[in-house]
């Protein structure tokens, strides 16, 4: 299925955030915005949240109770072994053991965890709105699908109103994101 | 740590010893233990699992001398042990602190934990090496090896082991004649050879075998007792009769 | 909250977003000079040596180096522990001023983070190497085995430093290339080269900058540099237990843990110096690098310098009330006075007394003072990890096992050829990836700049 959606491209982000404010306004909703750096105001205004946190804290919940579970197993269970006069469960030296894989273990989930819900995989080929959004523009992308052409040329005059540089049409057959 | 069968030891009486270095020569033969050459010996890199160290008391034109051999002394907390990171070292269940040659990747940590250095490392391949030919690199010299005991190769660990090979044998012949381990039928090479009879290995969990004996003398004590890692080898001090000398 | 009167902007000369790209991707667009080709055939023939160096270790023994029945470990634990230390300047500067939200990171954070990578892989190579059977390497990987299974002593300091070392090494290299991903994107949408592109869009994984891309890489980053900011602390804590938990009189000491945490983050943020000068010398980033960066590091240097000569002089005060006759005798017999006098009072020098001229604003700003002292400091730190490993092993508890201990050329090979390693690694980042976090440098391009802050 083609769609279309409509670009804007801003020089300044004080000028590419309002013109998201005022879109919002008018109930235009906004399919996606592209920025060279993390602009915060962004995420609030499209309320973009993050659950990576909470799953990084399972993740670490999971490798803790996991890793001393092992190593009481191998070391007392499995295949007890004296070393000089400790006991077997010699639980203040697994300390160390547990802190260090539990981090190891929240790193790679964690990563994985981002790769999988990014899309950013090696290779991987998104769809790229404008290539100029990593270097020095800010980007707005807005979904006219389902818009008559009034609302369409309506979401232009916003975007220029508020400073867009430019703002164009561009049709896009699959969308990879 | 209880040890529930045996618990070996050995007693060192330095009032005995003589230092004639036969336990040495002894402990050689019965270990495999590579002969190295002039040249490591100067770099400090030999190979003996037992060595007799000499100290000096009075004054240099008249000194006294003591020997004090000195082997693994089988700590029941040893310092090496905790730090071997693949559990190539650890404690036996009769208190031997035992190396596992096939499992020793070489990285030296419990030779540098050990405080009384008695553990050694295969620097070269000492084996059929014609750099070191002086008794395993030819096939006659290679004769003199014990079978019992194996030969180590290069980059592993060793050290003394109480002669476990005997312990092991001593112990299975008594299980095959269906009794109990008498005294002093094991003993270890350096045992067998101390011409004075300084050296007595036994179990010390027997209250009356002969090292238990020793190591309720008064003279007994520990190298580097201080150190708490309790060892399974006991000296009994040195002492000197000067009044009668004098006289 | 930013006083751009006492610290000037982070970024000078008012600059556009397409001209910090344009200037900080120049390294990469422009061939290199005459001196990069040099710089990397003079590593390259370091790290022949020392791959040669390296073969005849394996393939003859250990018995090729100086190490003896009593000094088992010499100049390869030595280098190691010198080489994690430089590896703790990328964490340390990224992840502590990240959580402190210190922005002036922006511009050295990727060369920091660049520098620990290849400063802990350089390191990794020494505990393997001074194994007696390297090929068995694999026996400390805690797997389940045909022999039983037996598993590995989890209680051995080594074997905490081995999986402190490859997750440190896992998570800094996973931090920076995290933090590479929008400038690769950047590389990939501004080259007209088609195989430059090809290769940076593969490893910028189809990043184009969108608000869900952003949100989770910031949150990544956070939790990356929440949990990296314990390793931090932890894998230099971990490699000083394999001295404090050994039994050696001055290995046994609980002063070790944050004593070599502190020592690594000095030696790092020295090295970290001694390259900015260079780089800004050479790249002309002066913009970006300011002379405040520059103060900024020399003023935590200095700071941290007290603190490497509280924790020496604690050393010997300990070791002296503690009348233990051991320890006396390895402080004051053997550093302090003895054999090893060179190596003891080059550490104070260099570490304690020397720093002590970034008390001067003008040590501060010329870039020779910036360069001879960094580079002193390195060479203090690598005295002093040679005091804890060498004195304390050579004359221990009993007189019968004290010797002497000399490194062969084969032990000085192994560390020219990681030196050479090391130098070839930053001269390829260099050129092939950016040298500042372009995206970060972005977000704060502004500050300080504008009229109202």
């Amino acid at each position: 299925m083609k769609r279309v959606f409509k670009i804007g491209i801003f020089d300044e982000e004080e000028r590419f955030i309002s013109s998201i404010e005022s879109l919002q306004k008018k109930e235009f909703k906004i399919y996606d915005v592209f920025t060279p750096y993390p602009v915060h105001e962004v995420f609030h205004l499209l309320k973009r949240k993050s659950r990576l946190p909470t799953a990084a804290y399972f993740f670490g919940l999971f490798a803790i109770i996991g890793v001393l579970a092992f190593l009481y197993y191998t070391s007392v269970i499995d295949w007890p072994i004296v070393y000089g006069g400790k006991p077997f469960n010699s639980f203040p030296s697994f300390i160390v053991v547990t802190i260090v894989i539990t981090i190891f273990t929240v790193t790679i989930a964690s990563l994985a965890a981002f790769s999988a819900r990014s899309k950013l995989i090696p290779g991987r080929e998104n769809t790229i709105f404008d290539s100029r959004a990593t270097d020095d523009k800010f980007v707005i992308v807005v979904n006219t699908d389902l818009l008559d052409n009034s609302k369409s040329e309506q979401i232009t005059t916003l975007m220029k109103e508020n400073g867009a540089v430019e703002v164009y049409d561009k049709d896009f057959e699959n969308i990879y994101a | 740590m209880k040890y529930d069968g045996f618990h070996w030891g050995l007693a060192i009486d330095l009032n005995l010893c003589v230092g004639c270095n036969s336990c040495v020569i002894a402990c050689q033969a019965e270990n495999n233990i590579p002969v190295v050459g002039k040249e490591e010996v100067r770099r400090r890199r030999i190979m003996h699992w037992i060595k007799i160290d000499r100290y000096y008391s009075d004054t240099p034109d008249d000194p006294k001398v003591y020997f004090q051999p000195i082997t693994c002394q089988h700590c029941d907390n040893a310092p090496c042990e905790n730090v071997c990171p693949v559990s190539a070292t650890n404690h036996s269940s009769e208190g031997l602190n035992q190396m596992t040659y096939n499992r020793c990747i070489g990285t030296k940590y419990c030779i540098n934990n050990c405080p009384y250095k008695v553990r050694r490392f295969n620097w070269f391949r000492y084996t059929n090496n014609k750099a070191f030919d002086f008794n395993t690199a030819s096939d006659l010299g290679k004769m003199v090896l014990n079978p019992d005991v194996t030969v180590r190769e290069r980059g592993v660990v060793e050290k003394c082991s109480f002669c476990v090979q005997r312990i092991q044998e001593k112990k299975l012949q008594a299980k095959l004649e269906n009794r109990t381990l008498r005294d002093n039928e094991i003993k270890t090479a350096c045992m067998q050879a101390c011409p004075a009879g300084a050296i007595i290995f036994g179990n010390l969990n027997d209250r009356n075998s002969k090292v238990s004996g020793i190591f309720e003398n008064p003279r007994r004590y520990h190298l580097l007792e201080e150190l708490h890692t309790l060892p399974s080898v006991g000296y009994l001090t040195k002492v000197w009769n000067d009044e009668e000398s004098k006289s | 909250m930013y006083n751009r009167k006492i610290r000037g902007p982070l970024v000078e000369g008012n600059k556009t977003f397409s001209q910090i790209s344009k200037e900080i991707l120049s390294p990469m667009e422009t061939s290199p000079g005459l001196w990069w080709y040099v710089a990397f055939g003079l590593a390259s023939i370091a790290a022949v040596f020392g791959f040669y160096a390296i073969y005849i270790t394996v393939s003859r023994g250990i018995g090729t180096w100086g190490v003896n029945n009593s000094v088992g470990w010499g100049w390869e634990i030595v280098n190691f522990v010198w080489w994690i230390g430089i590896g703790h300047a990328g964490t340390a500067f990224s992840i502590f001023l990240l959580i402190l939200r210190q922005r002036w990171r922006t511009s050295i954070n990727r060369a920091a983070e660049a520098m620990t990578v290849i400063a802990v892989m350089s390191a990794a190579l020494f505990p393997a190497l001074h194994m007696g059977r390297v090929w068995l390497a694999f026996y400390i990987f805690p797997y389940p085995n045909t022999r039983g299974p037996l598993w590995v002593n989890f209680n051995s300091p080594l074997f905490w430093d081995f999986i402190a070392i490859t997750a440190y090494l896992l998570i800094s290299f996973s931090f920076w290339y995290l933090g590479m991903l929008p400038d690769f994107a950047t590389i990939r949408d501004r080259t007209k080269s088609k195989i430059k592109k090809a290769i940076y869009a593969f490893f910028g994984m189809g990043w184009t900058g969108s608000s869900h891309h952003w949100i989770r890489f910031e949150s990544l980053s956070f939790i990356l540099g929440g949990i990296a900011a314990v390793l931090v602390v932890s894998v230099h804590s971990i490699v000083s237990t394999d001295f404090a938990v050994g039994i050696e009189p001055g290995w046994h000491t609980t002063l070790f843990p944050p004593y070599f945490v502190v020592g690594a983050i000095f030696s790092g943020f020295a090295m970290v110096m001694t390259l900015m000068v260079i780089v800004r010398k050479i790249y002309k980033l002066t913009d970006y690098i300011t002379d405040n960066h520059m103060d900024a590091i020399a003023r935590i240097l200095v700071f941290i310098s007290l603190i490497m000569g509280t924790a020496y002089t604690t050393e010997v005060f300990i070791a002296w009330y503690s009348g233990n006759e051991y320890e006396m005798f390895t402080f004051f017999r053997n550093r302090i006075t003895g054999d090893y006098t060179f190596q003891f009072w080059g550490m104070i020098i260099c570490n304690a007394l020397i720093p002590q001229l970034f008390w001067f604003r003008k040590v501060r700003r010329s870039w020779v003072g910036l360069l001879a002292v960094s580079l002193l400091i390195n060479l203090g730190m690598w005295f002093e990890r040679f005091n804890i490993v060498v004195t304390s092993l050579s004359k221990d508890f009993l007189p019968s096992n004290w010797v002497s201990y000399n490194p062969t050329y084969i032990e000085i090979g192994v560390y020219l050829g990681t030196l050479g390693l090391f130098t070839a690694g930053i001269l390829l980042f260099f050129r092939y990836i950016p040298i500042m976090a372009i995206s970060e440098v972005k977000s704060v391009a502004h500050i300080g700049n504008k009229k109202d802050d």
